[in-house]
């Protein structure tokens, strides 16, 4: 099997405040590299997002066969994690 | 020193089965230079340079080769000492295929020799990375 990585300092997603009907909400949330939403649900206490950074060090690898097919799974696996920059990552 | 991902992600091309070089801070006739004499001295078949930013280049050679080569082949050469060292932290030898840090993706400026093993399965992903970019 063929592999491919994908590197980045990334999270499970973040917490937003959103306006919706004019009550306030909060948001789970996941944003690309330049701040367009990629995906979102519904934020729930019982189920609190995980404030596990994972930096560069820990890569996702993807396995393929054919090049479609990597950059298929590799669009898939971009959009389960939330990118950021890792200057804001508090140490 | 190393430059780390500043913002969002990188894909790259990973493999444990050939040779891959990342020839940073050179100019494009010693990349040339060093890629012709590590094909000609372990008989690599073949290889590709690709240009990741100015002065910065990638070489993927043709031949499927053991890790134990892999190994001879980049320590054999001061300049590949850095990257080998920390490829060799990770298992395995990676180059980017993607943007990077505002940089555009890296594009192939010269073929040389067979192309039909490793830089078959390194095209696979660039030409796709090229019609449809992640």
């Amino acid at each position: 099997m063929k592999q491919l990585k994908i590197y980045g300092t990334r999270r499970r997603a973040h917490r937003e405040h959103w306006t919706v009907k004019g009550k306030g909400v909060y948001k789970e949330v996941r944003r690309d590299r330049k701040g367009r939403l990629i995906s979102v649900k519904k934020w729930n206490p019982r189920n609190p997002i995980s404030k596990t950074v994972f930096d560069e060090t820990q890569p996702i690898l993807v396995e393929y066969r054919t090049g479609k097919e990597a950059l298929t799974k590799a669009r898939k696996a971009i959009q389960d994690w939330d990118w950021i920059s890792p200057m804001t990552v508090k140490t | 020193m190393h430059e780390w991902v500043k913002q969002g992600y990188c894909v790259g091309f990973v493999t444990t089965r050939g040779v891959l070089l990342d020839l940073d801070n050179m100019t494009l006739k010693k990349a040339k230079w060093i890629a012709k004499t590590l094909l000609y001295e372990f008989k690599l078949e073949g290889f590709i340079l690709i240009r990741s930013s100015s002065n910065n280049y990638h070489a993927v050679f043709n031949k499927y080769v053991s890790w134990k080569k892999i190994t001879q082949v980049l320590f054999s050469r001061y300049e590949c000492v850095r990257y080998a060292v920390q490829q060799m932290q990770n298992g395995h030898l990676t180059l980017r295929i993607s943007k990077k840090n505002g940089k555009n993706k890296p594009k192939v400026l010269l073929k040389v020799g067979e192309t039909n093993k490793l830089i078959k399965d390194y095209l696979e992903l660039y030409e796709e990375n090229q019609k449809n970019p992640l």
